[in-house]
């Protein structure tokens, strides 16, 4: 089990042709992924890697039933083929593509509410379910089949807390990258709720960083669960000084509730095992683990 | 990116917000020519730098006078004598910080007398991810009065009815509702027109002929979008970048000046605040974190680490890869580069893992060159605290 995407999921790929599209397709493929088409605007017909080429969305909907699309573009390009894969009723959207103007995202997620659609990103590196498939730009390789569900607003900081769980000889079950932007297609709460029900996935890792209210709203949101899991929650950014860009826009503290102190805070009172140190994440999943073993023995 | 107020001020003229005459000066000698194009016998001098609250800043020199970055005059003499004091002078305000920035150009502009003041602004709230028109009325003396509020759907447009019923909200004279309510529309059009962040009128004025102004302007536009409008990219002000925002932009990495004594490499935001969270709690000061980016080449990784040595403040550079989508072997490679060209008088720690960390590792151990290596984030943060602290 797992959620989001498995080794059935059929992806087509927007993009397909471009250096990104190119490059991570090979990757996918090789990692077994269901790719099932790709679209290329410029091109009728023809094949790469084995995979069926589509001159629009709407003909490789149409031929392939795709339960996912992977986008792969110019940031100028994103919104519209944002757009062309909402249009097409493709149920999973993911937009790896970075520096997308903000407006534009705006305008975008209020069509995504009166959609068939769902949109991870703009400026994630996709998802990885271990074993399974892998959707975006993700290094496949880091990913051991396990049964901790990740959800995380940094890359890089996934990846560092993804090495501690393998040292510990933990896996996960899927991963997903919300993206590194301020506004965002999916936040931590419809994640959490997808964790929840997979069977597989018996602890949830969190990893949240300065800037918005993503986290207050997850904390908030798991406080009201019935049916919770484990949740740990590391909050990347408690140095980082007032209004200081870092390199992501979404990362950017201009009110209390935007600090790492109080994200943490809210998210201890709703139960959340908190991690303070970027080290001791693979620790805290462990150690949760371990207790939740104990616990379902007695 | 920000613009300067004459900068907003043209962008108003051209969407029909009302401003005063005015007129850009570079020397004191174009005081005079300005003074007599606009014509009348009262001026106002304004500083042109990227900052809020500009009249009430003050100058490092004291050759610039008492005073801040906005001056009265009533005589071209007194303009140019005002524009002189102010030229090359370094204005301290609110947003500058204590280093403050220097004026290289001024407005003049008309001067009105002022009956009534507000505050009017457009802006993305990114901590509720959403959009707000605000307008306030400004009291000579007293704290803004509390806005009124009203979140904007993109996807709409401003209807005057639905601007005007939002003016009405706060005290102002009838006569003058559809007129600001105009403004509010054609602010909106601006802000989506160009894809901005904030647009922001402050004050906005009646003055005592019963006439509505845009006394100060300001845009802040999307770094992401303004690229694809010609007429905005050209309103870049270099000068008003930071030396260090300078040079991160033309070495294609990311820079960030903070206050300590380790100056960090990193690849990826979120390593980079995880880092600095490690360096705090072990009790070690950041003194800046340098940030590669997702796949770095060989000269990225050269000009970053030769950057990041040339800084007086660093006395020990830890370098915290997580080689993702990035090639810990590229990255050896671009620091042995950068060593074998520059002598290295300080502590270096690097810490590799993820994507091809052994060969990075193996390459920089056989250089011979006095790297410390280790594979844990823990253990690197450790040992270049210690290593610094032991040369002190």
């Amino acid at each position: 089990m797992s959620i989001l995407g498995d080794e059935k999921t059929r992806v087509i790929c927007q993009g397909i042709l471009t250096p990104e599209g190119l490059k991570h397709t090979e990757q996918a493929l090789a990692y077994g992924t269901n790719i099932v088409g790709g679209v290329a605007k410029e091109k009728k017909g023809g094949q790469i890697f084995g995979v069926p080429l589509y001159h629009s969305v709407k003909e490789a909907v149409k031929e392939q039933n795709p339960d996912v699309s992977v986008i792969y573009t110019t940031p100028l390009q994103a919104a519209e083929e944002i757009m062309d894969a909402i249009r097409a009723q493709v149920p999973l959207i993911v937009c790896t593509t970075e520096r997308v103007p903000v407006q534009d995202i705006l305008k975008i997620r209020s069509v995504l509410k009166n959609s068939k659609s769902r949109l991870i990103g703009p400026a994630s590196q996709g998802i990885i379910t271990a074993g399974a498939c892998k959707i975006g730009t993700m290094p496949a390789h880091l990913f051991q089949k396990g049964n901790v569900g990740i959800m995380s607003r940094s890359s890089s900081v996934m990846y560092e807390a993804l090495q501690q769980l393998h040292n510990k000889g933990l896996g996960v079950t899927t991963c997903v990258a919300l993206g590194a932007y301020p506004i965002l297609g999916t936040s931590f709460n419809d994640i959490l709720d997808l964790f929840l029900k997979d069977k597989q996935t018996e602890a949830i890792l969190l990893i949240g960083e300065i800037g918005g209210s993503f986290e207050q709203d997850l904390a908030e949101y798991y406080l009201q669960k019935t049916n919770k899991k484990p949740l740990i929650s590391y909050v990347v950014g408690s140095f980082v000084p007032l209004k200081t860009y870092m390199g992501n826009i979404g990362a950017i503290v201009s009110k209390k509730t935007e600090t790492a102190s109080f994200k943490k805070e809210i998210l201890k009172k709703s139960g959340s095992i908190i991690v303070d140190s970027p080290v001791q994440i693979g620790d805290a999943v462990f150690k949760t683990l371990i207790q939740q073993t104990s616990k379902s023995k007695k | 990116m920000n613009i300067h107020e004459y900068q907003a001020k043209k962008i108003f003229s051209q969407y029909g917000i009302p401003i005063l005459k005015g007129c850009i000066a570079y020397t004191s000698q174009e005081a005079y020519r300005c003074t007599d194009k606009i014509g009348g016998n009262k001026w106002v001098v304004k500083a042109q730098i990227h900052s809020n609250a500009r009249g009430n800043g003050s100058f490092i020199e004291a050759q610039a006078g008492t005073g801040g970055g906005i001056r009265f005059v009533s005589s071209a003499e007194e303009a140019a004598k005002e524009v002189d004091k102010m030229l090359g002078r370094t204005l301290v305000t609110v947003s500058t910080g204590s280093g403050g920035q220097e004026v290289k150009k001024v407005y003049i502009e008309e001067y009105v007398d002022i009956s009534l003041a507000y505050a009017l602004s457009i802006y993305i709230d990114f901590s509720v991810e959403k959009v707000f028109l605000s307008l306030s009325e400004v009291k000579e003396g007293a704290k803004e009065c509390r806005p009124s509020l009203n979140e904007l759907d993109i996807n709409k447009k401003m209807t005057l009815l639905g601007a005007k019923k939002f003016v009405k909200k706060i005290k102002i004279p009838p006569k003058h509702v559809t007129m600001v309510a105009e403004i509010i529309q054609k602010m909106y059009e601006i802000f989506k027109t160009y894809s901005a962040f904030r647009i922001e009128i402050n004050p906005l004025v009646i003055t005592s002929e019963n006439k509505l102004f845009a006394l100060d302007g300001k845009i802040t536009f999307d770094p992401d979008s303004v690229g694809k409008y010609k007429e905005i990219t050209c309103m870049r002000d270099v000068e008003e970048e930071t030396p260090s925002q300078i040079k991160a932009r033309l070495n294609n990495f990311r820079y960030i000046k903070l206050k300590g004594n380790i100056g960090c490499i990193i690849n990826g935001s979120g390593l980079g605040m995880a880092t600095l969270d490690l360096i705090h709690l072990y009790g070690g000061k950041p003194a800046c974190i340098l940030d590669l980016g997702g796949e770095p080449t060989k000269e990225t990784v050269t000009n970053a680490f030769k950057s990041i040595l040339s800084e007086p403040d660093v006395e020990g550079v830890l370098i915290n890869i997580f080689g993702g989508s990035s090639r810990c072997d590229i990255i050896a490679e671009g620091l042995i580069a950068a060593s074998r060209e520059i002598s290295i008088g300080m502590p270096l720690v690097v810490r590799m893992d993820g994507t091809n960390a052994q060969i990075g590792s193996r390459l920089l151990f056989e250089s011979g060159l006095p790297f410390t290596v280790k594979q844990s984030m823990d253990e690197a943060v450790r040992v270049i605290i210690q290593s610094i602290q032991e040369i002190v």
